[in-house]
């Protein structure tokens, strides 16, 4: 049987684009992570008031509700979360925002191994919660 | 009964044939022809000399012209090229991000896919599938680049009515996305087969979804594009409408001439409308603006189907 690094992991998965978010919820999923999905920031917004993550994977450039937004507003309801920008590009002034909001960039395109070393890195802090 | 016309008659008769030889030769662009001449001085030699000296003269300018339309020509080539060039490069990013999508999607599943070396066809055939998919629509994003390099004569053929919108919206759905414009998409459920050439309506239609981008000032929460593609008699009727802020009357009237542009100078080429205007009275179809009823702007093309006795696609 193999291990399942990400075992009972609660993950949100934000991303409009419905081929990229089923393949990630897949792998998530596959990583052993109870996954959540939300087709763009508004949905999102809804999910993060309904439940709680350990991580949140969002897609940044997305109409009305940005990944911005998503990831600010999950370090309100619940601040230990894990917070992962996964895009396409990130402008230099797009990568200053994603750190200060306290989230780290995952490029695309990325394979499982990536995906599952940026939830590593998110969650290490938790050890301390 | 005619009496034989007197030499000096003769002459002139003779000289005055000469003279209309040439002008009737310069008259079809032949520059050849000059009159004879005595080059004695008398007032015929001199009529002849002007004749010649005018028809040399004709000719040059002619040369002249022709050369400076080769000029323009090759400069508006130029600018043509350059036109394409600035839209390519403003959409490098987008097209990068495009591509790394379904880039994303295949690596993603080759990952799945070899960690489960015992999973049968059966099995992964919903991820072949994904992959499939993920593969065709890299096929389409790099369809619409293709484009842009050329400049060919028109190809017509029947295409689907939606095609050419659709490839637009496809290519350019980062960049309005990442300017946070809502797309709606307002299409008719039957539409019929157009007669076009694909590649240069789907040019057509950035153009307009580029500058229905470019009507949005920053920061707008509420923006969006609207795309119809509906049908009337005979034809297919396209209509691109923003809720920007709509072109006044008197700019209006001139969107369409070349080289006309509102944006700052060295953002926009002038050239998107025009192109586009042309592209489509090439098609036999007609370009116009129209208001919103909102207020915004809204580019109507309209474009006869493939087979006006019916046939849908």
């Amino acid at each position: 049987m193999r291990t399942r690094p990400l075992a009972d992991l609660r993950l949100l998965v934000v991303e409009d684009d419905e081929m990229v978010r089923r393949v990630v919820v897949r792998a998530a999923a596959d990583l052993g992570a109870v996954v959540d999905t939300a087709e763009n920031g508004q949905v999102a917004l809804e999910r993060l008031r309904e439940g709680c993550y350990d991580v949140v994977l969002t897609d940044l450039k997305m109409p009305r509700v940005s990944g911005l937004d998503v990831l600010r507003r999950a370090r309100e309801s619940r601040p230990g979360t894990g917070l992962i920008v996964i895009t396409g590009y990130a402008q230099p002034d797009d990568e200053d925002a994603i750190r200060k909001a306290g989230a780290i960039v995952l490029r695309k395109p990325f394979g499982t191994a990536e995906l599952e070393k940026a939830v590593r890195a998110v969650c290490a802090p938790r050890s301390d919660d | 009964m005619r009496s034989t016309p007197s030499p000096e008659r003769a002459e002139i008769e003779r000289a005055l044939q000469s003279f209309t030889d040439v002008l009737l030769a310069v008259a079809r662009g032949d520059f050849s022809v000059r009159a004879d001449r005595s080059y004695d001085g008398d007032p015929i030699d001199v009529l002849a000399f002007l004749v010649n000296a005018t028809a040399e003269e004709v000719s040059d300018l002619v040369r002249q012209l022709h050369e400076e339309r080769r000029e323009l020509k090759r400069a508006q080539d130029q600018l043509l090229l350059a036109a394409k060039l600035a839209s390519l490069g403003e959409m490098a990013a987008g097209v990068a991000h495009e591509l790394n999508q379904p880039l994303t999607a295949i690596r993603m599943l080759v990952d799945l896919l070899s960690s489960r070396p015992r999973a049968t066809v059966g099995e992964a055939l919903g991820d072949l599938e994904t992959l499939a998919e993920a593969a065709r629509r890299m096929a389409r994003i790099v369809d619409g680049i293709r484009m842009f390099g050329r400049a060919a004569p028109l190809q017509l053929r029947p295409i689907p009515a939606r095609a050419p919108i659709e490839g637009a919206l496809e290519l350019l759905r980062d960049t309005l996305e990442r300017h946070d414009i809502e797309v709606v998409r307002d299409f008719e459920d039957r539409l019929p087969e157009i007669e076009a050439d694909s590649d240069q309506l789907h040019q057509v239609f950035v153009n307009l979804l580029l500058n229905a981008r470019d009507a949005f000032e920053d920061g707008r929460s509420d923006a969006r594009v609207i795309a119809r593609v509906g049908t009337v008699a005979g034809g297919v009727v396209y209509r691109i409408e923003d809720n920007g802020p709509g072109i006044a009357d008197a700019v209006a009237q001139r969107i369409f001439d070349p080289f006309f542009s509102t944006k700052t100078v060295g953002e926009g080429t002038g050239l998107g409308l025009s192109l586009s205007h042309g592209i489509v009275a090439e098609h036999g179809g007609v370009l116009r603006y129209e208001h919103a009823r909102g207020g915004g702007a809204c580019f109507v093309v309209e474009l006869a189907r493939a087979d006006p006795s019916g046939g849908e696609a």
